[in-house]
């Protein structure tokens, strides 16, 4: 039995933030904000800009079995997390690659004093997982935002290639989904994600 | 009859089976885990592989016998996330996924409590933002009663009730009218946080002056001056004392010291002195003599 040596999840990263933005959609949804403070323009283009360079780092990091990628990106028990899973994947020899083609973006809390904001991807696999967190010693942080990114349970929506290698390159599967199962599946999300509240 | 309600069972037990697993062709995954219970993975087929369980939060390996059943500990997986299961043996790959949730009992508060000080009787104040989290530190998305306290060090207490939505619940409350350290408590069941919020004195309140002539000059002296709730001004507030006499004005600003703040200034006929701290006017004398 071979050991995999390399394990890509979804291709798909950008080298810059402008090419990386125009290759995958980012559709924000309606803002529908529990909170008593009206979102700003520049909060809310902020969030997405945080949480696309979030992405980023996110499959920088993982794919090169780099920690320190995620610095700019991610704090406290977030960054500590994703850290420890890049140790566990060096141990194993494995690297991993997320690839996002679409996210349907929806902001939905804004702290009162407009520090944190907490936002989900209505178009990815349910899970808690985290942008920028300060929230470790809370009270203390100041003008750090918080993204907490929310997915649907829909996996299917959001990876729509994945590819698996051997390392020795001799053995390659591919799975693709088509055009009309994506389709579908973003908006089954979609749909779900509207559905909850 | 009979036959038929078995039937239905059985038809209810597969659609339940269908629902509760991702059955691939060598394995059978539960499509939702709780974070840090125990769970376990049954392939089917004979010999060795490995199974990998690789998700944004962590990264697992298991060697396993196919055909036999792979258990996971409690707490062996325990980062929320959507996971990928990767059987790998000899001569196939066969992947398949599951999510895991967080736990449903709330376990630590992340309480972000603003402003950290601020004046007595201001009208939702003070602000607290709460997220909760499950022992292993994943947000709980599931709606979650919170209560939010604000007691003061005599023992009053503002009590509001909020839920969560989305891990985060929030409250604004008013400032009280005594000056002091109040605690600020975000709790949920037996699980709390407390920040400190410290409530200062407010703008000087019925700012008053005396008069008395000591030789050639006037010594002006203020009452003890305390804010609208009776609170004590702190030492080191200005305040300015003002001499108008033939259109003409002198000034002199005075720190608080022990509470009182005084001055001396010389004595003009058809004098009036009056006094001021911030943006309230104090009372005003005349001197004739």
């Amino acid at each position: 039995m071979r050991a995999l040596k390399f394990l890509i999840l979804s291709v798909g990263c950008a080298a810059t933030l402008n090419s990386y933005a125009a290759q995958v959609a980012v559709h924000v949804e309606p803002v529908n904000l529990q909170g008593p403070r009206p979102l700003e323009d520049q909060s809310k283009a902020a969030v997405v800009r945080d949480y696309i360079r979030a992405w980023q780092s996110f499959d920088a990091a993982l794919g090169q079995n780099r920690p320190e990628l995620l610095d700019a990106d991610f704090v406290g028990t977030a960054r500590d997390k994703l850290s420890d899973t890049i140790q566990q994947q060096a141990k194993l020899g494995i690297r991993s690659q997320y690839q996002d083609r679409s996210h349907d973006l929806q902001i939905l809390f804004y702290s009162p004093d407009g520090n944190y904001d907490t936002a989900r991807n209505c178009s990815l696999p349910r899970r808690i997982d985290s942008g920028r967190s300060e929230m470790e010693g809370a009270g203390i942080s100041i003008g750090t935002r918080v993204m907490e990114i929310a997915k649907s349970p829909d996996p299917a929506s959001n990876i729509s290639e994945r590819v698996i290698e051997r390392a020795t390159g001799t053995r390659r599967i591919t799975r693709k989904s088509t055009k009309r199962e994506r389709e579908r599946a973003r908006e089954r999300a979609r749909a779900r994600c509207c559905a909850d509240f | 009859m009979k036959s038929r309600s078995s039937l239905l069972l059985a038809i209810l037990a597969v659609a339940a089976i269908h629902l509760a697993f991702a059955q691939g062709e060598r394995m059978t995954l539960h499509k939702v885990v709780e974070a840090g219970s125990a769970f376990s993975i049954q392939s089917v087929g004979s010999g060795k592989a490995e199974l990998y369980i690789i998700g944004p939060g962590q990264v697992l390996k298991r060697d396993v016998q196919l055909g036999e059943m792979t258990s996971f500990a409690t707490g062996s997986l325990y980062n929320a996330g959507h996971y990928l299961a990767v059987l790998a043996g000899g001569s196939f790959t066969e992947t398949g996924s599951f999510d895991v949730l967080a736990a449903s009992k709330p376990a630590n508060l992340s309480f972000l409590a603003k402003p950290s000080r601020l004046p007595v009787g201001l009208h939702d104040g003070i602000t607290g933002a709460v997220y909760i989290f499950d022992g292993y530190h994943n947000l709980i998305a599931t709606p979650t009663p919170v209560s939010f306290e604000l007691s003061t060090s005599s023992g009053a207490m503002q009590k509001h009730a909020a839920v969560s939505s989305n891990g985060a619940a929030w409250t604004a409350m008013d400032s009280t009218s005594e000056q002091g350290a109040d605690h600020f408590v975000a709790r949920i069941g037996d699980v709390s946080s407390t920040r400190i919020v410290a409530q200062v004195p407010g703008d000087p309140c019925e700012l008053t002056i005396s008069a008395r002539q000591v030789g050639e000059k006037v010594q002006l002296t203020t009452a003890p001056v305390r804010d609208c709730h009776g609170n004590a001004i702190p030492d080191g507030t200005v305040v300015t004392f003002t001499e108008s006499y033939s259109g003409a004005q002198s000034t002199i600003d005075a720190p608080l010291k022990h509470g009182i703040a005084e001055v001396t200034m010389p004595v003009r006929a058809g004098a009036t002195f009056s006094v001021a701290s911030g943006v309230v006017m104090g009372n005003q004398i005349g001197w004739n003599k």
